[in-house]
């Protein structure tokens, strides 16, 4: 491109497009072409993956995976962005494929409507750079977490109840905790209210799932040689919206780990149980060797 | 000078949707069971039968995890801030 002011051969639309970041100390145009050349698989696409889907197709990400098998309905308007009220009753990859394609047509979107689970997760998920979890169940986190630990995947997590959220990345670094570090196990039933049975204040998704996109850039473009900030690495940031307040506790990789602590972990062996509205995961004693 | 307890999340039901709570004791099983005293039920929520915290429940003293101190024989001082999480899953 001689006698071009830019730097890499992409058309003035792209200059255009991602102008803000280009600008951008530390991202230019070669760590916006590092976004594009990166993926991330979104689980759920609902309250968290609305803001986080928004914001990775936005910031050209190259290639975004949706998984997702419900569909739209009414209540979720209140604070699942991605969808509209005429989207009531679609599934929601479909929906939010309309409206993130309107953002940001570059963007290759793949979608998933089988509910995940022990069999399909790993196919599901090996092609992608970084999984962003943005599910609404302790068994979906706990195989999140236990198949990401598994094939050292950068996971980042995040999770709302009522006016409260938490958010943090696992990295799969040698240093890093995991999700079961913090939390071995979910709650029984009676201690674990959920949304549907607690409320969410719609926001607080917004909040935390920005927060998940913002990571999972910041990550894409760390490791690619962009260091652009300081990930949530053994770090559980905690937003209390009925204080508009954020803290912070530390993490740390726990070395009796059931899941990242053991070389004999396999995911394949555990139960991820749903039952009926409340969620229980089980470890069985022998599902970890050794 | 006290130490600060706070319940982040779903907990704060368990102290009536109080933010801080300042408690005077030497440890933190200590400060709990003075917390019981206020709260009824506190502590069956907080610990298993065995007296040991709940797995899905971490207590934080000035952001560090009180499993890497002496658990809940974990020393007070005068100034420390207590914080207890419990795991959610909504999305």
């Amino acid at each position: 491109m001689s006698n071009s002011p830019f730097n890499v051969d992409k058309p003035i639309e792209w200059y255009n497009r991602y102008a803000r970041h280009i600008t951008l100390d530390g991202v230019g145009e070669e760590g916006q072409l590092a976004l594009e050349a990166s993926s991330v698989l979104l689980i759920g696409a609902g309250g968290l993956g609305s803001p986080a889907a928004l914001y990775l197709t936005a910031a050209g990400v190259g290639r975004l995976g949706l998984a997702d098998f419900d569909t739209v309905s009414l209540n979720n308007l209140q604070r699942q962005i991605l969808h509209g009220t005429s989207d009531i009753g679609r599934l929601k990859v479909d929906s939010a494929v309309d409206t993130l394609h309107e953002i940001n047509p570059d963007v290759n979107l793949r979608t998933y409507t089988e509910k995940v689970n022990s069999d399909n997760i790993w196919k599901m998920m090996e092609d992608y750079d970084v999984i962003v979890d943005g599910s609404d169940n302790f068994p979906t986190r706990y195989l999140v977490n236990d198949v990401c630990v598994q094939a050292g995947k950068p996971l980042v997590f995040g999770a709302v109840l009522q006016f409260f959220g938490q958010v943090t990345t696992f990295t799969q670094s040698d240093e890093c905790g995991c999700y079961r570090c913090l939390f071995p196990v979910a709650p029984d039933p009676e201690n674990a209210p959920t949304c549907v049975e607690a409320g969410i204040f719609g926001v607080t998704t917004g909040i935390i799932g920005s927060l998940q996109a913002a990571q999972a850039l910041t990550l894409l473009l760390n490791r690619n040689g962009f260091e652009v900030g300081k990930l949530l690495e053994n770090r559980l940031q905690i937003y209390d919206g009925s204080e508009s307040s954020f803290r912070e506790v530390k993490l740390y990789r726990n070395p009796d780990c059931l899941v990242c602590g053991s070389k004999d972990f396999d995911f394949r062996k555990v139960e991820y149980v749903e039952q009926c509205s409340v969620n229980q995961v089980l470890i069985p004693k022998n599902a970890v060797a050794g | 000078m006290s130490t600060q307890f706070e319940f982040l999340g779903p907990l704060k039901a368990l102290v009536n949707g109080d933010e801080i709570i300042e408690v005077d004791a030497t440890n933190i099983r200590e400060a709990l069971e003075k917390l019981q005293e206020s709260y009824d039920g506190l502590l069956s929520r907080l610990l298993s039968d065995s007296g040991t915290v709940h797995r899905h429940i971490n207590i934080f003293l000035n952001e560090e995890d009180i499993q890497l101190k002496d658990n809940l024989q974990t020393a007070l001082s005068p100034g420390d801030k207590v914080t207890l999480i419990s795991a959610i899953a909504g999305g």
